[in-house]
């Protein structure tokens, strides 16, 4: 399956930096996922699961941020991540985030 | 004159001494190590955020319209956050800190101004819990920096200044120069102003789908520059601090070291006269047999 790059980026550090082949996010308008060639975009995030899939599953609780797509490349800035288990662990850590 | 088991009580105490603070200082050696990872960490975000909100502010033609970024034509009120370390032993890190604040907040009064202080870190607020009026005292909060409690209190200023209880917020903190030096600093936090925004990075182009609209996303980009500051501050805090220790530690070993030289010598001088006068008395005897 095609790659492109993503990147998790927050304050504390880089969380995830490597080459991917799709990734679910949780959206403010809903969750959405990106594959390779997807429009440019930018768009927001709230505290939920982020699913990425490359070769294998790894799940990551994000809080809210905001994601740019462009050109292969997909940056997330938020505001924290932490990697999980699974999706259900994901969504539970998250859902310990202050929102804002 | 003491004895000599005086000068050992008080040798065994200085070894003490040097021992715990010889420890002190490469702990925080190590801690310093790790701030100044975490202040690099920090920048990357930094440059993406930045980025982002000109490119949005440029493509939208709008951004300085924007609540945050509004100047007061008459400031008449103003909270300064003083950010200083939880623990002593730093030497004069957190006194310097703390008197520079004070007559900055004193020069502040003689122009008319009302100066309130909220306190991220115990030392800050001991000093100005009776020179000023403390709006909110934040406990606990400097020891591990953390980007949820910059956004706490980013919340607490951003309301502040929306509600129109302060008209212009600061930050003061130590800024890290090297181990040896740290400078105090006092920064504008709110309103943001214009250097936020890099009139150098193009707008947008045109096929860019926003998820929401873009006004919507700069609304809530803004004020994540407001926490990344406050939390970029915890960071210089927490580097100083650990920097200005590792300092102060690395003289207080080295003075216990010059102790224990002193009081060795002493010692053996005690024990050498002691030998001295025994041996006299053991042949002051024999000459009387």
């Amino acid at each position: 399956m095609p790659e492109f790059n993503l990147s998790i980026l927050t304050p504390e550090g880089v969380a995830y930096e490597g080459r991917v082949q799709s990734v679910i996010a949780p959206g403010s308008d809903g969750c959405f996922g990106v594959l390779k060639d997807h429009a440019p975009m930018i768009a927001a995030i709230i505290p939920g699961g982020l699913k990425i899939i490359s070769g294998g599953e790894e799940f990551y609780a994000v809080s809210n941020g905001v994601v740019e797509v462009h050109a292969n490349q997909v940056n997330f800035l938020a505001d924290h991540a932490e990697k999980a288990s699974s999706n259900e662990d994901a969504i539970e850590k998250a859902s310990t985030f202050p929102v804002k | 004159m003491p004895s000599i088991k005086d000068y050992n009580v008080t040798l065994a105490s200085l070894k003490n001494t040097q021992k715990i603070t010889k420890t002190m200082k490469m702990v925080s050696a190590s801690k310093l190590r790790r701030a100044q990872e975490a202040q690099r960490n920090a920048r990357l975000y930094e440059n993406r955020l930045n980025g982002l909100i000109s490119r949005m502010v440029a493509s939208l033609g709008t951004g300085s319209d924007h609540p945050l970024l509004q100047t007061s034509p008459n400031v008449k009120k103003v909270l300064v956050i003083v950010f200083t370390s939880d623990r002593g032993l730093c030497g004069g890190f957190n006194n310097n800190l703390c008197k520079y604040v004070y007559n900055w907040i004193k020069d502040q009064r003689n122009n008319g101004l009302e100066v309130d202080v909220s306190c991220c870190g115990r030392r800050g607020n001991t000093f100005f819990k009776r020179r000023a009026t403390i709006k909110k005292h934040y406990e606990d909060v400097t020891n591990s920096p953390e980007f949820f409690t910059a956004i706490e209190i980013g919340n607490h200023m951003i309301d502040y200044f929306k509600a129109d209880e302060y008209d212009e917020i600061y930050v003061a903190r130590n800024i890290f120069v090297s181990a040896l030096s740290q400078d105090p600093t006092i920064n504008k936090l709110l309103p943001v102003g214009s250097e936020l925004i890099d009139d150098e990075q193009s707008a947008f182009s045109g096929e860019y789908i926003f998820e929401p609209q873009q006004e919507e996303l700069l609304e809530m980009l803004v004020p994540r520059s407001i926490y990344f500051n406050i939390y970029y501050t915890f960071l210089e805090n927490s580097a100083g601090e650990h920097g200005a220790r590792m300092t102060a530690m690395d003289s207080a070993a080295k003075n216990a070291s010059d102790l224990i030289e002193n009081y060795t010598l002493l010692r053996n001088r005690a024990r050498q006269a002691a030998i001295t006068t025994e041996l006299t008395e053991i042949v002051a005897g024999a000459e009387a047999l």
